[in-house]
């Protein structure tokens, strides 16, 4: 992993617009981007009452959890997590190496539906991470400064 | 890991208190959330067990003009500090920029403190890192307690790398020195950021 | 565009279907039509297990790829196909076409073929 991640305003607009495309054929009510640390890459959808950023943070660390308790019994890792609610649902997968993606939706769409399209956006999105990834901070950075 | 978002002009950082067990990471925490301006934050999030003691991790992110021309996010986690609480301990590592190391300054906690500093470096070789990799405070904190370890005593045990860092005595619970630690170690992950980006730019 | 869950809707409309559903591999509902008698999660579970078992079948008896799976019973049919992405099947009545059944359905797993074909 990188020291650093950099995001062009580019990049982000291909992030966002997959999580849009995936929403609008999953009929799903919010998608929220992340890598493992729980930092937030993209948020898109319904966001009124809920805290993105604290979701990020509480999947992250539902997702590395779940990731230790697969070590400890050989699995490999668990790819998706699922935590259904009576209204609102949540479905967590793995996007390439380092990245995480959250849905959440109602009882309007089902579970296979948000998996069959979450799958499809995961492939995008691990696309573009993987080339945020790969670049080597030649970024154009101009002339960051701390403010005195 | 930093991020540095172009379309969003964010700049986001990892905090990580760590440090033994009661020795006043999620009371610098809380201080910080009482203190900071709504605007400046969000709620803080503990996952806790019913005695207060931290489970998993404390969250609480904060917004600053720190850098020119970007919005500045910091992170900041604490660990749990009891020792069995190792799995999550590390968990909460990935990613770090930056460490508060948060000791008890009472006697009978050196030994607890400097088995705390053992175990974070172990944590981090486990990410490839080392010492010298993140940028890294001390603070000598309960200041407060009669039997308080004297601070060179404290430098003794804890700053006794190749590279000595800065340390800040504290009083937790009463705020004292709690801004004075997280200003020094802020500027410290972005003056590295900034010197890594220069530098890759040649 | 239409939606892979207006593409199963639709194939409802069609006349003498009484139901639709599409069903991933492993059993979960992707999108359903049914009428409420009939639970989704049921017909699910049996749909995929007649589709993995039909496709084994006819690759095992040499009979090339399946194409679809027809089920009478005395009340209506049941319609299978594979759609990629997971089997699409109806419902229908007794006095359903079976031509044009079948025909819709083909057509509606083209149509989901090209919606999903980022993702499986
Ligand atoms: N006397 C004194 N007590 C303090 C000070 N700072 C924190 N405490 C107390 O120490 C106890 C433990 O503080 P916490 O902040 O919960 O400790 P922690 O490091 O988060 O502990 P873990 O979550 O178990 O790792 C609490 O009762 C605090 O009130 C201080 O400066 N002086
Ligand atoms: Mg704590």
């Amino acid at each position: 992993m990188p020291r650093h991640r950099f995001i062009t305003p580019d990049e982000q607009k291909q992030l966002d617009s997959i999580l849009r495309e995936l929403l609008k054929n999953s009929d799903a009510k919010t998608a929220i981007l992340l890598d493992h640390g729980g930092f937030l890459m993209s948020t898109q959808g319904f966001t009124e009452h809920i805290d993105p950023q604290t979701i990020a943070v509480l999947a992250a660390g539902a997702f590395s959890t779940t990731r230790e308790l697969a070590k400890m019994i050989g699995e490999e890792e668990f790819t998706v997590m699922f935590h259904q609610g009576r209204r609102d649902h949540i479905h967590l997968s793995a996007v390439g190496k380092d990245a995480l993606l959250v849905i959440i939706f109602e009882n309007t769409t089902t579970i296979g539906m948000v998996r069959l399209f979450a799958r499809e956006a995961a492939k995008k999105l691990a696309s573009i991470l993987r080339i945020i990834n790969q670049r080597k901070s030649e970024a154009p950075m101009g002339n960051i400064k701390l403010q005195q | 890991m930093s991020t540095v978002n172009f379309a969003t002009r964010e700049i986001t950082c990892k905090i990580v208190y760590y440090g033994p067990g009661l020795s006043g990471k999620t009371t610098n925490l809380l201080f910080i959330h009482k203190k900071v301006p709504a605007k400046h934050r969000s709620d803080m999030v503990s996952l806790a067990t019913d005695g207060d003691r931290t489970l998993f991790f404390d969250f609480l992110p904060l917004v600053t003009n720190a850098v020119k021309g970007f919005s500045t996010k910091f992170q900041l986690y604490t660990v749990p500090g009891q020792v069995f609480y190792n799995a999550t301990r590390k968990l909460v590592l990935q990613g770090v920029d930056g460490i508060v190391f948060v000791s008890d300054s009472a006697w009978n906690r050196m030994n607890d403190n400097h088995e705390s500093f053992v175990n974070m470096k172990e944590n981090l070789s486990e990410y490839g890192l080392t010492i010298e990799d993140v940028p890294y405070v001390l603070q000598f904190n309960k200041r407060d307690l009669p039997d308080a370890a004297p601070v060179e005593y404290m430098n003794h045990l804890l700053n006794r790398e190749k590279q000595r860092v800065p340390h800040f005595e504290s009083i937790a619970i009463r705020g004292i020195g709690v801004f004075e630690t997280l200003n020094a170690i802020s500027r410290m992950v972005l003056v590295k950021l900034i010197s890594e980006l220069s530098q890759n730019k040649e | 565009m239409a939606s892979v869950k207006k593409v199963v809707e639709r194939l409802s409309q069609v006349k003498g279907v009484v139901g639709s559903i599409l069903v991933a591999k492993d059993g979960l509902v992707v999108a359903s039509n049914l009428s409420v008698q009939v639970q989704d999660e049921i017909v699910a579970a049996m749909v995929s297990a007649v589709g993995s078992t039909a496709i084994k079948a006819t690759e095992m008896m040499e009979q090339g790829e399946l194409r679809n799976i027809i089920i009478e019973g005395n009340n209506g049919k049941l319609f299978l196909t594979d759609a990629d992405v997971g089997y699409l099947g109806v419902l229908t009545s007794t006095e359903a076409n079976m031509g044009l059944v079948r025909l819709e359905l083909m057509e509606a797993a083209e149509t989901l073929k090209k919606l999903t074909s980022g993702a499986g």
